[in-house]
């Protein structure tokens, strides 16, 4: 490892597509959230001024950041660019985000950055804060939701084949009743028939092996 | 005895037939139909088949050589009724096999002599049989197609119209095709294509008359 410290923010040479589209739209994500954590800090420092806060005021500042949160939730998923075309985020996503060094020492630079917060960059709080999983307790919920959704398909795809093949079944009996209907009518009109294959056979053997006829031995 | 030309039987009258056509493996399939019920096939067969159709009515004799090895050679004579014009017809063993048609050789001749009869009786032929076949013949490309029905007579020799008598109460419809390059299988199934077309107005077998009768009525394949 190099003794010097690392730096803070180090500057990769990477090209990118749109850099200052980029700076802009982390800026204005930047701009919202800063104002959502005043708003939460105000909260917090109310609840700890006084002993009894007044309720409504409370759920009013309440309600306001979660209209925040919402605010910058569906800004994002529209898009950052401000005064760009709403491409569902594509911009944002097609960002690559790379943890560049881990340390476990002190980072004074960082702690300045972050207000005191994150002393350090190393294996432990880099995962933290580039997790893309859900919340352990929300991805819980999520699966159990799945499997419940599975259940159900399973439950559906059962009673489609159960009714298909009674479908097959009553088919087969049908085709059976016709046939039966068919061969009782065809036997009805007896007479119907316009050949009788016995006579067939009676008379190709006349023809050609001279059976059933009575001439025979004329000679001229 | 000469020429090769096939009177009576002639296919359809817009073109006369191949002169070499003389010895052809055909392959033939049978059917019959009651005869009130013949016009039906008639009109059936006008619509299906070339448009020249003819009728025929012709007495036919059957003369056998008898020999020492094997079966006799049969030799079939006729004539447009009571007309002196002779066709000699050899019509071959059928071949066993399994095709869904009866296929067998066949050399076609006509005489033009009128001693017909002391000839063939010089050669050694013996009549064994003869009747009377009144019908029509239908073409369709390659494939013919005769309605008859049998008739015979009561008095040996005497033919005139009023001793004609029909025999059965069906006529007989036969279908055969010339087979190429003795490749039986393919023009057998032609032919039962086509025939099969004229279901359920009559069903055409392979009636292999050349089998012993059996006992009971059997289906032939």
């Amino acid at each position: 490892m190099n003794p010097q410290e690392p730096p803070a923010i180090q500057m990769v040479p990477i090209r990118q597509s749109h850099p200052e589209l980029l700076k802009t739209s982390i800026d204005a994500i930047q701009t919202k959230l800063l104002i959502l954590k005043r708003g939460i800090e105000e909260l917090l420092f109310s609840l700890d001024a006084n002993d009894k806060v007044s309720w409504p005021a409370f759920m009013a500042k309440c309600s306001s950041l979660a209209a925040d949160l919402s605010s910058i939730q569906t800004a994002l998923r529209k898009s950052m660019v401000t005064n760009g075309n709403e491409d569902n985020g594509e911009f944002l996503k097609s960002q690559l985000l790379l943890p560049y060094t881990i340390s476990p020492e002190v980072n004074p630079k960082l702690l300045e950055l972050t207000e005191q917060r994150v002393p350090c960059w190393n294996h432990e709080t880099a995962p933290a804060f580039l997790r893309t999983k859900l919340d352990p307790r929300v991805e819980d919920d999520y699966l159990q939701l799945e499997a419940e959704a599975n259940q159900y398909q399973n439950a559906v795809k059962k009673r489609f084949d159960q009714v298909s093949l009674m479908n097959k079944h009553l088919e087969s009996v049908v085709q059976a009743v016709n046939e039966q209907m068919t061969r009782l009518n065809r036997n009805a009109d007896g007479t119907k028939m316009t050949y009788n294959n016995q006579q067939t056979e009676t008379l190709i053997r006349t023809v050609y092996t001279g059976e059933g006829l009575n001439s025979g031995g004329r000679k001229r | 005895m000469a020429s090769t030309d096939v009177p009576g039987e002639s296919s359809s009258g817009s073109k006369p037939p191949p002169a070499r056509n003389f010895q052809v493996l055909e392959a033939v399939l049978h059917a019959s139909i009651y005869d009130d019920h013949k016009d039906q096939l008639i009109e059936r067969l006008k619509g299906m088949t070339d448009p020249f159709s003819s009728s025929f009515e012709e007495h036919e004799m059957v003369f056998a050589l008898k020999s020492n090895e094997g079966p006799d050679v049969q030799l079939r004579l006729r004539r447009r009724f009571n007309l002196d014009l002779w066709h000699v017809r050899y019509v071959g063993t059928p071949i066993a096999d399994k095709c869904p048609a009866v296929c067998r050789a066949s050399i076609d001749s006509v005489m033009y002599t009128k001693d017909m009869m002391d000839f063939v009786k010089h050669m050694g032929f013996r009549l064994i049989y003869e009747f009377v076949m009144k019908g029509w013949v239908f073409t369709r490309g390659p494939i013919k197609i005769l309605v008859y029905k049998l008739c015979t007579t009561d008095k040996p020799g005497i033919y005139s119209k009023e001793l004609i008598k029909p025999f059965g109460t069906s006529h007989i419809v036969e279908a055969s095709i010339p087979v190429e390059n003795e490749d039986t299988m393919k023009y057998s199934k032609l032919l039962k294509d086509f025939t099969d077309q004229l279901m359920p107005l009559v069903e055409f077998r392979k009636v292999e008359y050349f089998r012993p009768r059996t006992g009971q009525f059997a289906k032939s394949s």
